[in-house]
């Protein structure tokens, strides 16, 4: 029980640590908390359904349900979430942002873009659940009582490998060091020549392309539902502040811690409160800890 | 004086839209020249050179840099125009190594160039080589000057403005970062400093202006202004008080 | 004729008794500044409380008590107070971006515990019967819901005038000053977040009280009652209105529930039944749209707040 709890965990806190880096640029460097995210999450997921639906998942390698068609849907839904989230910003946040709108502005607004949203893809896809691939898949049993379905194990490779890829970019390129010089002090990022506008576009399109392979994930591993995302934000921003807003491999940490307090709940409290595990979480961590578990005390 | 390559004239800014700290201060800097402003606490030094950098409200007024009008144009713009601004607090990535610092200072110089310059500020600042894979948040005060000049040079700027370089430093420090400015100036870097250790910054400046209230009080030559009485009591009186002054 | 007349006595009560959570979260954010994004959280606190205070006596549920109304109401608002207490305790230190992120939190909380508490709440079927208040003295139903109507603009009345009275006070200035100078606020340290947490407990009182109104003007409640859209539409509410100004939240809530339920006719009028989902959608998407609108162009509100000049609306 414990051992598949802890697997299913792993998995879950996979999904939601790729929303979490988006959450915690957002909180770094767009400098609010967006209430908008988990519905560009659901966007990214339903891209990728239009293009499965046109062009297939493909046919299945190996034991997996999909083919190389699906992951060319899943840069398809990063690349059309990401744009739509710079669209976005260019519309409403910019706006906002120039007339030095409070953060709290942002949030509101936020609201709203999460509202129309998420009933844009209910206009768009319908209220019903979607599906990828009708393949039916075999559990594998990796440890004694331990099953993952083969898409699972697939889904956990493709998510490290974009964390790390992401983390080195951050590292090694320089506009992923001008982020990071962007995320302590804007304007000394500023003054060293770094435009403001440009890394706010760039960080737009960062966080809605993790959104969106965050949503293909889960699509693939759970199902298509209008409020996929919105129903996950909750954990999303649970991970995000758990891992101290800004730090990456926090925000990895506090989706794994998220994502096996999910599922190791159920152990102990009826299933039906599942979701309200992450909440619980950040609340006890907020209380002892206001910056989170790795982070650092903002300077005011 | 030769033909200044930084021109302010006039310069109306602050803050906020419709109260101003400057009210109508005009400096000048040529090629090779050290410039350094003087004046009380509240005077509108600190925020002049924010205004020149694009970093406050710039309400009115004219700036012009190497004969092109720059008024007014946001910092990243400036530090493309060719101007290095180091200001008083917060000028170092304290997350970024010292290598990661001196990469954001250039971020508009090409890939070619950084190599270049990289290895050129490790020489000017051996001290930085050493450390080039520390965070920025472990260097001592001078370190962190030194690096936050170099950072700024990264661009190899025409003129570079300075926000009470000397803050903070001990004696010894003060009189390296000092030296340090003179150095550039043989590069014929125009420098544009805002000081409190106003009489040994007079000294090695070619000009110095005062101000007070926001206005231009009095300029001239350091032996002019060391020796005039009056300007001595009033703003150079030896002994500063202790409390750290950001409110220029 | 008595069509119309009915209908419009009963979206007036609707408007009123939003117009009322409305006031109970002008005090949180326009007044104070504290961001409470789990505005249904508290209603459906309201709602469910009364409801099981109220509800006679039922072999599945544990609770129901079977009071009079008055119980009823008034043990609404200290089962809202209580949990607002709880939750302000935790969250009011926290940056405004944390306290959204925590009630919001709080929302998806009490969605489960009204969904998942079966003996207590009646699970996702939620329960009916809750009686309305001296129902017995009437005959007609269009009777009754003028009566009702009046009764729920007196708690109007009775908010709005308390509450004007509460923001010119002393009291309130100190809120206005809070929410002005977020530094100064936390250079207050501990007094703020009193004033802070103050403020958040008794919005949620008024908040509570518009939820029982609702459940005994409703007569049943359910999970689906209260869901995360009430929250956007009672904010939609405040910043059309005006946050910061309590008629502009009673103006507010006017508004934009007109434009919702004058939708909602369009699309059950217009739309054939396979699409009322679709209609439904658009419907969000129109509270989502003037939300955005507003905050983009209008940021003060039709009305705004009186006479103080803030940054922070901004």
């Amino acid at each position: 029980m414990i051992g598949q709890a802890i697997a299913d965990g792993i998995l879950t806190g996979a999904i939601i640590a790729l929303g979490a880096i988006g959450i915690s640029l957002s909180l770094q460097i767009l400098r609010f908390a967006n209430f908008g995210h988990g519905d560009i999450l659901t966007l990214g997921a339903y891209s990728a359904l239009t293009f499965t639906a046109i062009a297939t998942a493909g046919v299945p390698i190996g034991p997996v349900s999909f083919g190389w068609q699906f992951l060319v849907a899943m840069l398809i839904a990063a690349l059309v979430a990401g744009s739509a989230a710079i669209l976005i910003d260019a519309i409403v946040y910019n706006r906002l942002r120039s007339r030095n709108a409070h953060r709290l502005t942002m949030i509101f607004a936020s609201f709203g873009v999460a509202l129309v949203l998420r009933n844009l893809v209910l206009l768009i896809w319908g209220p019903d659940v979607h599906y990828y691939s009708r393949e039916l898949q075999i559990a594998v049993e990796i440890l004694p009582n331990v099953r993952v379905m083969p898409d699972q194990i697939v889904v956990l490779g493709l998510t490290f490998a974009v964390v790390i890829f992401f983390y080195l970019v951050l590292r090694l390129t320089r506009i992923g060091m001008a982020m990071r010089a962007m995320a302590e002090s804007p304007t000394l990022a500023g003054i060293c020549g770094v435009e403001i506008r440009k890394m706010i576009r760039i960080a737009w399109f960062i966080a809605g392309s993790l959104a969106a392979m965050a949503g293909v994930f889960l699509g693939l591993t759970v199902q298509l539902r209008p409020e996929m995302g919105f129903n996950l934000l909750l954990a999303v921003f649970a991970a995000a502040i758990l891992g101290g807003s800004g730090s990456l491999f926090g925000a990895v940490i506090g989706g794994l811690l998220v994502g096996l307090a999910e599922n190791l709940s159920v152990l102990v409290v009826p299933a039906g409160y599942k979701t309200a595990m992450p909440f619980l979480l950040l609340m006890l961590v907020l209380y002892i800890r206001p910056h989170g578990l790795f982070g650092t005390p903002e300077k005011h | 004086m030769s033909e200044p390559i930084l021109s302010a004239r006039d310069i109306v800014a602050g803050y906020v839209h419709g109260l101003p700290i400057v009210h109508g201060v005009s400096v000048d800097v040529a090629p090779g020249e050290i410039v350094t402003i003087v004046g009380p606490n509240g005077a509108g030094k600190s925020t002049l050179l924010k205004a020149i950098a694009g970093l406050v409200v710039f309400e009115s007024g004219t700036v012009t840099f190497g004969g092109r009008d720059v008024s007014g144009r946001p910092a990243h713009e400036m530090v493309k125009s060719g101007i290095g601004f180091v200001p008083q607090t917060g000028n170092i990535f304290t997350n970024l190594s010292i290598q990661e610092n001196l990469i954001v200072g250039a971020h508009t110089v090409s890939r070619a160039d950084l190599r270049l310059r990289l290895q050129r500020a490790y020489e000017h600042f051996p001290v930085l080589a050493e450390r080039r894979a520390s965070a920025g948040r472990v260097l001592s005060g001078g370190q962190r000057q030194m690096l936050a000049v170099a950072r700024a040079l990264m661009t190899d700027p025409k003129a570079i403005m300075l926000d009470e370089p000397t803050a903070g430093l001990s004696p010894k420090v003060v009189a390296d970062v000092f030296a340090d400015l003179r150095r550039l100036t043989e590069l014929n870097v125009a420098v544009l400093m805002v000081e409190q250790n106003a009489k040994a910054a007079i000294r090695i400046s070619n000009r110095a202006y005062v101000l007070t209230e926001g206005r231009n009080y009095i300029a001239g030559t350091p032996e002019a202004l060391l020796n005039d009485p009056a300007i001595g009591e009033a703003f150079l009186g030896g002994r500063r008080t202790a409390q750290a002054s950001g409110a220029g | 004729m008595i069509g119309i007349v009915s209908y419009l006595v009963f979206f007036l009560t609707v408007v009123l008794i939003f117009g009322i959570a409305c006031l109970g979260l002008n005090l949180q954010w326009g007044f104070t500044g504290v961001f409470n994004a789990g505005v249904v959280a508290f209603y459906a606190i309201g709602a469910y409380t009364h409801a099981i205070i109220t509800a006679p006596p039922h072999p599945l549920l544990i609770a129901n008590l079977g009071l009079p109304w008055p119980v009823g109401v008034l043990g609404a608002m200290a089962a809202a107070a209580l949990a607002a207490l709880i939750v302000g305790i935790a969250t009011v230190r926290l940056r405004g971006d944390y306290l959204a992120i925590a009630t919001f939190g709080i929302a998806v909380t009490v969605q489960l515990i009204t969904l998942n508490w079966q003996s207590l709440t009646g699970g996702s079927l939620g329960f009916t019967s809750i009686p309305r208040p001296f129902a017995g003295y009437f005959d007609g139903q269009l009777s009754y819901n003028i009566f009702f109507l009046g009764l729920v603009a007196a708690a109007t009345v009775l908010v709005y005038w308390g509450l004007e009275r509460v923001v010119r006070s002393p009291w309130g200035r100190v809120l206005r000053a809070i929410r002005e100078d977020e530094v100064a606020a936390v250079a207050l340290g501990k007094d703020a977040r009193l004033f802070r947490l103050q403020a958040f407990v008794l919005g949620s009182v008024i908040i509570g009280l518009a939820g029982a109104l609702h459940a005994s003007f409703i007569g049943f409640v359910s999970p689906f009652d209260f869901l995360p859209i009430l929250t956007f539409q009672i904010w939609t509410m405040l910043i059309v209105g005006g946050s910061g100004n309590n008629r502009g939240a009673l103006l507010g809530a006017l508004i934009v529930w007109g434009l919702w339920s004058g939708s909602g006719v369009l699309v059950s009028k217009v739309l054939p039944p396979e699409f009322q989902t679709q209609g439904a959608a658009a419907q969000s998407i129109l509270i989502g749209l003037l939300l955005v609108v507003m905050l983009v162009f209008k940021p003060r509100g039709l009305i705004g707040e009186e006479p103080v000049v803030s940054r922070h609306v901004g």
